[in-house]
């Protein structure tokens, strides 16, 4: 599903951001991409995108959605004209994808704002719209930056029922984010990087086995870890 | 200090900074190789327009045409008060120092709209005098009334700050202007343009004395001050160009999503989303609408081995400008959400490129033809 084997990566003429990094994701699983601020968490979902110039290494994926961490949008196209867009590139059954597109529509209360632009809308609006056009590809993969980011309570547990579902019929999902006690609880596995680098990977047991703190929470053992780090 | 001391502090900082931008792009090579020769072939060209003034200008256009010309040429500007943001906290209270300033902004704008207006007429002379036979007393009358129009639309954007009603104000004082001008006497046209440019600088007087137009005069000054910087950012190549778009659902084409093309393939999709970028955007509309506009109004002017020079061009050039929006908006970064991968994006330049040069290709033909059967 997805095999990333990072030797080097980064930026044209910069040093490599990241080095040695890899890891996998498997049909069903939830993989937590975790690290602070400039680990290079970001730089790594590019590699697997495959829109880096300065990369070493091989990276397999299978069919994927993307959100991005900042939302993109086409300029002056309404939310409905995306979706209508999203179908004509991918070229499915027209009655179905639309139907599934006003569940989630409803399902994320952005049904009165259809004939708006993206543009205007908040940032967990913004958020709820790159979710939805994620969602209607129906991938194998979900490759998903910071989705927590600006959205409302009830849109995150939203978001993690139906992140639920589509691992159960067998999508995996690799999720960047900061959000550590909300990861604690729903992901299968975690990928800690720092300074470019690979930390730790596996399981919650795995990580508290490497920090020391048997019982700790991804909380306590990031903490400690990065500590070691800094 | 004395309030001219301080206008005039004022006034080299602005010169200064307006310098700096156009010090950016004229450098020796630029001097060298345009200004120069330009500035040199200038009075020759000049010269022979007096000589042979039929290769410019066309006998058989109309007066109203050059008319309309000249006041576009002078349509821009604004009285510049030398204003600054930080005088809203500084200098609020200070009633009399910024009356004064204004003032003085007041009176170094009209001294810059004499220059402008009897450069512009400078030029247009030859043909002025040699296809229209305008004598002396004529010119004295159009440069009034010109300026008084010129007085108008200034106060236009000086008293209105909604776009809007500033457009449709600006649109009757044209056509009101334009009116006069063809369809009275010199002399009459002379007397109204004095009797406007007294009424209208004393209002401005008047308005000087008052702080109520203070924050539109503000924005109109940040507009001025980065001008010359904006013109450069706005033809640079290198830059990415954000449009602002400000509205929250499209104002008149497609409402309601509705969709352009029946045939749902991955390519007529892209295609659609250009055009609807396209249409919907007023950058791209403004820019297409100046395009088809001058080179029809060339074609209208100009000697007629000139015209099919100008049409040939045009065609060139319209259907290259639409291949390159058409590339610059495949480069947006929302197909990284949905990529393009299976779709044939040369089959939607090529139809992207036929969609918006086909019009403007029908008109300036249209009126090729005209010109060729008819006149």
């Amino acid at each position: 599903m997805l095999v990333v084997n990072i030797e080097q990566a980064g930026y044209p003429g910069d040093t490599a951001i990241l080095e040695d990094i890899h890891f996998s994701v498997k049909p069903g699983e939830l993989v937590g991409l975790i690290g602070p601020n400039g680990a290079g968490k970001s730089t790594a979902v590019k590699s697997i995108l495959g829109i880096l110039n300065n990369f070493k290494g091989n990276v397999e994926v299978s069919n994927y959605s993307y959100v991005p961490e900042r939302p993109i949008f086409y300029e002056r196209a309404t939310l409905w004209e995306h979706i209508d867009f999203l179908q004509a590139i991918l070229q499915v059954h027209e009655k179905e994808f639309m139907k599934r597109a006003e569940e989630l529509l409803e399902i994320f209360q952005l049904t009165d704002v259809i004939h708006h632009y993206p543009d205007s809308f908040s940032k967990g609006m913004q958020q709820k719209v790159m979710l939805i056009l994620a969602f209607l590809r129906k991938p194998d993969l979900y490759i998903i930056d910071e989705p927590f980011m600006g959205l409302d309570p009830r849109a995150t547990k939203i978001l993690l029922n139906l992140l639920e579902e589509e691992k159960k019929n067998g999508a995996g999902v690799l999720m960047s984010t900061h959000v550590l006690d909300t990861a604690e609880k729903r992901c299968d596995r975690f990928v800690l990087l720092s300074n470019g680098r690979l930390i730790v990977k596996g399981s919650l047991s795995d990580i508290q086995d490497k920090s020391g703190l048997s019982g700790g929470t991804l909380f306590d053992c990031f903490d400690k870890l990065m500590e070691g780090e800094s | 200090m004395p309030d001219i001391q301080f206008f005039l502090k004022r006034l080299v900082q602005d010169v200064q900074e307006q310098m700096t931008p156009i010090r950016s792009i004229l450098d020796w090579s630029v001097l060298l190789y345009i200004v120069i020769p330009l500035m040199i072939v200038f009075p020759f060209f000049y010269r022979d327009a007096w000589e042979n003034v039929h290769l410019y200008w066309g006998s058989d256009v109309p007066f109203i045409f050059l008319c309309g010309l000249v006041l576009l040429a002078v349509s821009g500007g604004h009285i510049r008060t030398y204003l600054w943001e930080a005088d809203l906290i500084y200098l609020l209270q200070e009633k009399r120092l910024l009356s004064h300033l204004k003032g003085y902004g007041l009176i170094y704008s009209l001294l810059m709209a004499i220059v402008r207006i009897l450069l512009i007429v400078f030029i247009a002379l030859p043909v002025l005098t040699l296809i229209y036979g305008m004598e002396y007393l004529d010119i004295l009358n159009f440069i009034i009334i010109v300026g008084a129009y010129h007085v108008t639309i200034l106060t236009v954007k000086k008293t209105i700050s909604k776009k809007i009603w500033k457009w449709m104000f600006t649109a009757v004082v044209f056509i009101t202007y334009i009116s006069i001008i063809e369809f009275l006497h010199s002399s009459v046209y002379g007397l109204i343009g004095l009797i406007s440019l007294v009424a209208l600088i004393l209002v401005h007087l008047n308005l000087d004395k008052t702080n109520r137009l203070l924050l539109n005069e503000i924005r109109v000054e940040h507009e001025e001050r980065s001008k010359y910087a904006r013109l450069i950012l706005k033809h640079s190549m290198e830059v990415e160009k954000t449009s602002h778009n400000y509205s929250k659902k499209p104002g008149v084409l497609f409402r309601h999503s509705g969709r352009l093309f029946k045939n749902r393939s991955r390519e007529n999709g892209v295609l659609e989303l250009q055009l609807k970028a396209f249409l919907r955007d007023r950058n791209y509309i403004i820019s297409y609408a100046q395009l088809v506009g001058f080179t029809c109004f060339a074609i209208i002017i100009a000697p007629f081995w000139v015209k099919i020079i100008i049409y040939g061009s045009f065609i060139f050039f319209i259907r290259y400008w639409s291949g390159m929006i058409s590339r610059k908006m495949l480069t947006n970064r929302f197909f990284q959400v949905a990529p393009l991968e299976k779709t044939k994006l040369v089959t939607v330049e090529a139809e992207f490129k036929k969609w918006i040069s086909y019009p403007s290709i029908i008109v300036t033909s249209v009126i090729i033809l005209h010109i060729y059967f008819i006149v």
